[in-house]
């Protein structure tokens, strides 16, 4: 169906979630499996749906992808900022980074990293895929480090 | 081989504890070889510990013991 395993397992688990929801609902009138699979497709386009929207909301990606060639080898490497990182000021600049973030991606953020939740728990508390938290916390991590590195340039 | 693009999704997105271990030693590899993305894990990492000790010392976190107990009662009226 053309998503990724990690995909394909969260869809899965997805499926038999609303199965459990709403098999009061199944009246028997078509095969288990033909209704099994009606889910499945309506979960799939729903999956597709949201990747579509991820991919128009954050332009993020672009910037990412720029910095690399066709290959996947930097063109424009990350810059240094150990002298930022080590100034007093790193903690509040963060702190403004972060408030640029949109909030799922700051929920995510503050959850892995101040305070050290695992993927599941995370998964479970905002109910959201494993693989959208991966996607969630990368544009978070990766939203913060291109914000210093400006601030660190101004 | 894996690239400096595929090396960065993979931290970014915490995926390598969840990778097999045969991609996971490509990683470690290109890291140990790879100066711009041992930098991008660096920075990732700084950006954590920057971000705690910021928490900490503003006295953001950690949360409150009685945090639960004081937004319940702001939600009654109490204080």
């Amino acid at each position: 169906m053309g998503f990724s395993e990690d995909e394909a397992e969260d869809l899965v688990q997805d499926v038999f979630v609303t199965f459990l929801e709403k098999i009061d609902s199944f009246e028997g009138r078509s095969q288990l499996r033909t209704w099994l699979i009606g889910i499945l497709h309506r979960k799939a386009m729903e999956q597709r749906r949201q990747q579509a929207a991820d991919r128009r909301h954050d332009s993020l990606d672009n910037v990412l992808e720029s910095r690399f060639d066709d290959r996947g080898n930097w063109i424009k490497p990350p810059a240094d900022l150990a002298r930022l990182f080590e100034s007093q000021r790193a903690g509040e600049m963060i702190r403004g980074c972060m408030e640029k973030l949109p909030s799922n991606q700051r929920a995510v953020f503050i959850l892995r990293e101040i305070e050290g939740l695992e993927t599941q728990e995370i998964c479970k508390l905002l109910e959201v895929t494993v693989t959208n938290m991966g996607v969630l916390i990368h544009r978070a991590r990766t939203r913060l480090r291109d914000c210093l590195e400006s601030a660190g340039k101004g | 081989m894996i690239s400096c693009r595929d090396v960065v999704n993979i931290l970014a997105s915490d995926e390598l504890a969840m990778t097999s271990r045969w991609k996971r030693t490509e990683v470690w590899l290109h890291l140990a070889m790879c100066k711009h993305c041992t930098r991008f894990a660096q920075q990732l990492a700084s950006i954590r510990k920057i971000a705690q000790s910021f928490m900490v010392e503003s006295g953001l976190w950690p949360v409150r013991a009685d945090f639960e107990e004081r937004v319940l009662g702001r939600l009654n009226g109490e204080g």
